[in-house]
């Protein structure tokens, strides 16, 4: 686990840094995608999401779910195309608050089966070119990361 | 936050309703890699109803009312409340791109409400950030704040209040009953404030933005220059006139439910009701901070003597929401006056402010 200025960067995911959305490609060829320890941070408390149905086709950069906060309400985009085939909506009925307390785990947003992959184009980074990019990112934005108390 | 250069003031003339929520869509929508930040300040020609992300029209509003007295009624993408909005509010509205605002929700209210309450202390308004989004004149709340991405950009909204119509908004609401909706009025009266009602008349408009604008230049270290609407601006605009007014937008919605209506950060009104053995209490409550500030029992029980509802509830006013402290008011009442009520424990009562309290009603 790598841990800057309290935001949590897990160094086996794959990012769309400018989005703040992390991807976890699946055994069987889907993506599971979610908000960074930087996003929950910066759209601060979850009140509501509205998710994009399974079966809707979404391009990169289109919003897969609208988060309204407390105070913010924003899209929550794909970074690559697909179609979404599961999303967490069940998860955040019983506690909406999951991608605020564990935005990597139980907190996950949509799971899609992408036109194709990998997409050499899409900007993903990994590993440790994702941590040094988020250092940059988390500095540039003096953004210190803080999440819910279970 | 590294932004430098002008800011593009658009300074609207009155715009119908639709166009009053749309616009500054259009614009954040429209905000290219170099396009200009920008504040807009435009105020609705028309009284109509904006409705948050995603809030659920018919469960929230009083459609048929607004239809009947010609309110529109407005989904806008940005989060909160439905509010009933007139030519009374200056919006001021913030479409900046995302890196030249702060990164978190928090930072950016306190950037965008510091000019607001700047302004209306210079206009002679004890007004105060109450954090995260609110302003406050002496406890009472003075216009409302709210925020959204929109493509590249980050928007922040808001309002100077020249004047509110406190009774016109409880109308527009749908709410449990006639009772409740008296008691949202009162509690807008109670709980919020404008210009007018600070000042005994509000200053001139031309005053007020000349004001705003002074002080949004010195805070955000930037000059701000007064700008027009691209034509890209105005044909997404004309895009989004038409997206709003679909039935299929307004009904979106998404289900957002909290309890109680909002008056303010602090301040929320609710009503529920419990089935006791020997009838039906029904109760309105209005919480401040978290303590019951007012309370109203009603119901089909009998009660001797017969003010016990209208005692028992001044009894429970200043109490925290916890059960167990309302529970212990209730005993403490029941042991002082011995009331003759059949088949309604303490606990009932207590039932029933827990519902009042934490039953979901418009966002």
């Amino acid at each position: 686990m790598t841990v800057y200025r309290g935001c949590d960067i897990p160094p086996d995911l794959l990012y769309d840094v400018p989005r703040d959305v992390w991807i976890r490609p699946m055994p069987d060829g889907s993506i599971t995608l979610g908000m960074t320890d930087a996003a929950q941070t910066r759209s601060g408390k979850v009140l509501h999401i509205l998710f994009k149905k399974p079966g809707r086709h979404l391009d990169a950069g289109q919003s897969a779910a609208t988060i309204e906060s407390a105070k913010w309400a924003g899209p929550f985009p794909t970074p690559v195309a697909g179609t979404v085939i599961e999303t967490n909506e069940a998860t955040f009925a019983g506690d909406v608050l999951i991608a605020n307390r564990d935005p990597y785990g139980a907190g996950w947003i949509s799971r899609l089966q992408p036109d194709s992959w990998p997409v050499p184009d899409a900007g993903l980074v990994t590993g440790g070119e994702a941590i040094e990019l988020y250092q940059v990112r988390i500095d540039a934005l003096e953004l210190s990361c803080f999440r819910c108390a279970d | 936050m590294i932004a430098q250069g002008p800011i593009r003031l658009l300074d609207l003339a009155p715009v119908d309703p639709i166009r009053s929520q749309t616009i500054y869509h259009a614009v954040g929508y429209a905000l290219g890699p170099d396009s200009p930040d920008t504040i807009m300040l435009v105020s609705p020609n028309a009284p109509y109803v904006s409705i948050g992300r995603h809030q659920d029209a018919a469960r929230e509003v009083d459609l048929e009312y607004c239809a009947a007295h010609g309110y529109p009624v407005i989904r806008r993408e940005v989060g909160g409340g439905a509010v009933y909005l007139d030519g009374n509010q200056l919006f001021t509205q913030w479409i900046f791109a995302a890196e030249h605002l702060p990164a978190t929700v928090e930072a950016r209210f306190e950037l965008y409400v510091d000019t607001l309450v700047r302004t209306y202390r210079a206009l002679g308004i004890s007004a105060a950030h109450r954090p995260i989004n609110d302003i406050h004149v002496n406890g009472r709340k003075i216009g409302g704040t709210g925020a959204a991405r929109m493509g590249r950009a980050e928007v922040v909204v808001g309002s100077l209040m020249f004047d509110f119509d406190t009774a016109t908004m409880a109308q527009v609401l749908r709410v449990p009953s006639e009772k409740f909706r008296d008691k949202v009025r009162q509690s807008l009266d109670d709980y919020m404030t404008t210009m007018r009602r600070e000042l005994g008349e509000p200053p001139p408009r031309a005053e007020v933005v000349a004001t705003y604008l002074a002080i949004c230049a010195e805070v955000l270290g930037r000059p701000i220059v007064p700008g027009v609407l691209r034509a890209d601006e105005l044909a997404l605009a004309a895009q989004f006139d038409a997206r709003f007014a679909t039935s299929a937008w307004l009904e979106e919605g998404g289900g957002l439910r909290r309890p109680g209506v909002k008056i303010h950060e602090g301040v929320r009104v609710g009503e529920g009701a419990h089935k006791a053995p020997g009838g039906l209490i029904r109760c309105i409550a209005t919480v401040r901070d978290d303590r019951l500030a007012d309370i109203a029992f009603s119901g089909d029980f009998t009660a001797l003597p017969a003010d016990v509802p209208n005692d028992l509830g001044a009894a429970l006013v200043g109490c925290e929401l916890e059960e167990e402290a309302i529970l212990t008011r209730v005993i403490d009442y029941y042991e002082r006056v011995s009331p003759e009520i059949p088949g309604v424990a303490p606990s009932d009562w207590a039932a029933a402010v827990r519902q009042a309290t934490t039953t979901t009603m418009p966002a």
